[in-house]
């Protein structure tokens, strides 16, 4: 016990009747340690393995990502990253609030804390999505041989209206993960934590892509089907309705006539491409059609929008500015606008903006950028097809850094 | 000047398809300008998104617009002041309701349509009618629901006006044993809501294992399969308690929206749910919106000639059907003749937000 901290402090969780018990812990053991503590490494080196070859799992491909992400090969690389760990250590007990349609963020969430050194509480969603069930088969399994991890991590469930609970949780917690939308996160705000705890929010946010005309033009064949495939899975994978997907593309550069010629073709391929890989729904077309006429209406004025296939419906923004956050997006609904240069991006940027995801535009052009515009919003800036990537700097935060605390000795 | 022609009051399902198709078109065209300069959210709309379709050559390239836009804005292509009659949509608590607004002509048009339909069917004679609903349902004059709405329409088709649930929807036996006392054999007319003629009527009757013989009644009811397709109550399982129990053979369902009162789609004897020549049907696949030919199931797009107060011309439901065949039906009625299937399922989709609300 004493190698990663003293286990002291002993929260009880009550009874309560909506609340769920998805490991096989009960009541949780403070147990705090250095971030990337040598136990926990160890722990997810087991849990990765045993991700990676258990069967079930294999259908789940944000699963298995999960399972990757924790192999140590990428664990050794994250904490070289950190020069300063032997100075610090996890703030406590973190208590995580993981959002109902993301099935994965909630291992995310749990893991970049566990990797911070603290114990945790992690509300999952009610829905009964598979690959969570798995993923709690194998954690059960996992951490059988993990003692201090097993009693200082519960995955639960409650209703919202056991508003007790969540205030318990809150009045011990050192740290609150909180994932939601705005309503969601300024309710639980509103519930009194401890005066030093931290609060991580993770609120709506929005994203969009960047594309340079000229690069995008001069892609041979291989190249430009990778290029589609990156496309449709940022928009895609989470129904465009995650806080990373792209929902406005700006074109970047190119003449008239080349910008015409590969804009075309883009959608019509990356509609194509998705008729093959994503299986729509009625609803979901129905939706963004009555969409497509509520942002006619109240536009003031003319925005053509096109209808690829039912897959994809592209609204061209250049004639007005509006908020991105007030267009109704998901499931295939992309807002484009052409731009000479990236000082334009600016009146888009605000701070409800997260992820610029790009394609032939170089960083140290974004880095040019982001010295002389100081944009008040994006938090990320990383390649086309990696919007949907979660990472350990998360919306702007340093997770390992934010839930942990330096020890100053001089 | 009425957007759809006069001449086809004596006989509203006459038109064949080379005739129907041209005289659809061009009507529509007409109405989508109409519209089009009456009403600027519907403009708006169209030169996002139908910007070279205001002159339609056929009917898949008439402009068409999701149902649900009505819940979202009040749209219309008349002053405020020439509102004379709001109607709403029956839409379950909570949820926004379609907000459709007529003048005194529209409305004046609704019911004259609906009669020539409903005659072609149940003849012209009034009849003694029956209500299978509560009074409470049309007790707001100025602004109806689509069942007030419904009621109000049919009554026209009636010689009085009763209603047989009292105000805790419950049927009442004795009064039901009157009724059939008091007109034995002769032919009288109820009318109500498929869902609510199931719930207060056929379900109690079943229960109490109650008959009657009303031998010479005709049935008319509308309002959708929805809530019975969950109950998996089928329309030939419906026909059959009403004759086991009600001794009824003539029960007609018809289909219609409250975005396109009036000129509904009625079922024949035969089972065919028909277009007349107020209204045309196009049924678009459900992801690419193209035309689908006929026996493929898809969306139901309702074209209707009647709305002129409001942009619900041609509307795209919800629904999914398929087109039967056409001119061809055993009833002798001219036109496309369809089935419904019910409504798209909603999907959940993927997505950050909602977790401390809604889990």
């Amino acid at each position: 016990m004493l190698k990663s901290g003293a286990a002291v402090t002993l929260i009880k969780i009550p009874k309560s009747k909506t609340l769920k018990f998805f490991s096989n812990n009960r009541d949780v053991v403070l147990n705090i340690s250095q971030p990337f503590a040598e136990e926990r490494i160890a722990f997810l080196k087991s849990f990765s393995k045993n991700i990676l070859s258990n069967k079930n799992a294999k259908n789940f491909p944000d699963l298995v990502t999960f399972g990757y992400w924790c192999r140590p090969s990428n664990i050794k690389t994250l904490k070289n990253f950190y020069d300063d760990i032997d100075v610090r250590l996890g703030l406590g007990l973190a208590f995580h609030v993981t959002p109902s349609n993301v099935p994965m963020n909630f291992a995310f969430s749990f893991v970049f804390s566990l990797l911070a050194g603290n114990s945790n509480i992690v509300r999952i969603p009610s829905k009964g999505f598979d690959q969570i069930a798995i993923f709690l088969d194998i954690f059960n399994e996992t951490v059988k041989d993990y003692p201090e991890i097993f009693q200082s991590t519960i995955f639960i469930n409650y209703d919202s209206s056991d508003q007790y609970l969540t205030e318990l949780f809150s009045e011990n917690a050192d740290a609150r993960i909180i994932w939601g939308g705005d309503e969601s996160v300024s309710a639980l705000k509103r519930t009194r934590s401890k005066e030093r705890s931290v609060d991580v929010v993770f609120s709506d946010r929005y994203s969009g892509s960047i594309i340079d005309v000229n690069a995008l033009s001069a892609l041979n064949d291989k190249e430009y089907k990778r290029f589609i495939h990156n496309v449709f899975n940022d928009i895609f994978l989470m129904d465009q309705n995650a806080c990373s997907s792209p929902r406005a593309f700006f074109w970047h550069g190119g003449s008239d006539k080349s910008f015409t010629k590969i804009q075309k073709k883009l959608w019509a391929d990356v509609s194509e491409y998705s008729r093959k890989n994503y299986s729509i729904q009625p609803s979901q077309v129905i939706s963004k059609f009555n969409n497509a006429c509520i942002h006619s209406i109240k536009s003031e004025t003319l925005n053509s929008i096109k209808l690829y296939n039912g897959h994809l419906f592209t609204q061209n923004i250049s004639n007005n500015f509006q908020k991105l956050d007030t267009f109704e997006i998901n499931s295939g609904y992309v807002l484009e606008t052409r731009i000479k240069d990236l000082s334009e991006l600016i009146p888009y940027i605000d701070k409800k903006f997260q992820t610029l995801s790009y394609f032939g535009i170089s960083k140290s052009q974004f880095k040019q950028f982001i010295e002389t515009h100081k944009p008040a919003g994006v938090d990320r800036i990383t390649p086309i097809g990696s919007a949907l990537d979660i990472g350990i700097v998360w919306d702007g935060y340093d997770l390992i850094r934010t839930l942990s605390r330096i020890i100053q000795i001089s | 000047m009425n957007f759809f022609s006069e001449e086809f009051f004596k006989e509203p399902f006459s038109l064949s398809k080379s005739d129907k198709e041209n005289y659809i078109v061009s009507s529509c065209n007409a109405l989508s300008k109409h519209h089009y300069n009456k009403c600027p959210e519907y403009r708006r709309i169209i030169e996002s998104l139908f910007d070279d379709q205001m002159n339609a050559d056929d009917l898949p390239s008439i402009p068409f617009i999701p149902v649900q836009i009505f819940k979202n804005f009040d749209l219309l292509s008349i002053k405020k002041d020439q509102i004379s009659r709001t109607m709403t949509s029956s839409g379950t608590s909570g949820q926004a309701v379609s907000r459709i607004f007529l003048d005194k002509k529209t409305a004046f048009n609704q019911s004259k349509i609906l009669n020539k339909i409903v005659c072609d069917f149940i003849g012209s004679e009034r009849l003694p009618f029956y209500v299978i609903d509560a009074e409470s349902v049309i007790s707001d004059r100025k602004s109806f629901s689509a069942r007030g709405a419904g009621i109000l329409g049919f009554s026209r088709f009636g010689k009085g006006r009763e209603f047989i649930l009292d105000d805790d929807m419950e049927i009442s036996i004795k009064r039901l044993e009157e009724i059939s006392l008091a007109n034995k054999n002769k032919k009288i007319l109820f009318f109500g809501f498929t869902f609510m003629i199931w719930q207060h009527l056929l379900l109690p009757l079943q229960k109490l294992n109650k008959k009657f013989s009303f031998k010479n009644a005709v049935v008319i009811h509308g309002g959708g399969w929805k809530k019975l397709n969950d109950l998996e109550v089928s329309n030939n399982h419906f026909k059959k308690v009403f004759k086991e129990f009600l001794g009824i053979n003539n029960v007609y369902n018809y289909y219609g929206m409250v975005e396109q009162t009036g000129s509904i789609f009625f079922e024949c004897e035969f089972g065919n749910i028909h277009t007349s020549n107020f209204s045309e049907v196009i049924i678009r696949d459900p992801i690419s919106f193209e035309e689908l030919p006929h026996g493929e199931s898809g969306l139901i797009q309702l074209i209707s000639l009647l709305p002129e107060s409001y942009p619900g011309h041609s509307i795209l439901s919800e629904d999914m059907g398929a087109i039967v065949g056409e001119d061809d039906c055993k009833c002798g009625r001219n036109g496309k003749y369809f089935e419904i299937y019910g409504r798209v399922k909603n999907a959940e989709i993927r997505g950050c937000s909602d977790t401390y609300q809604n889990t």
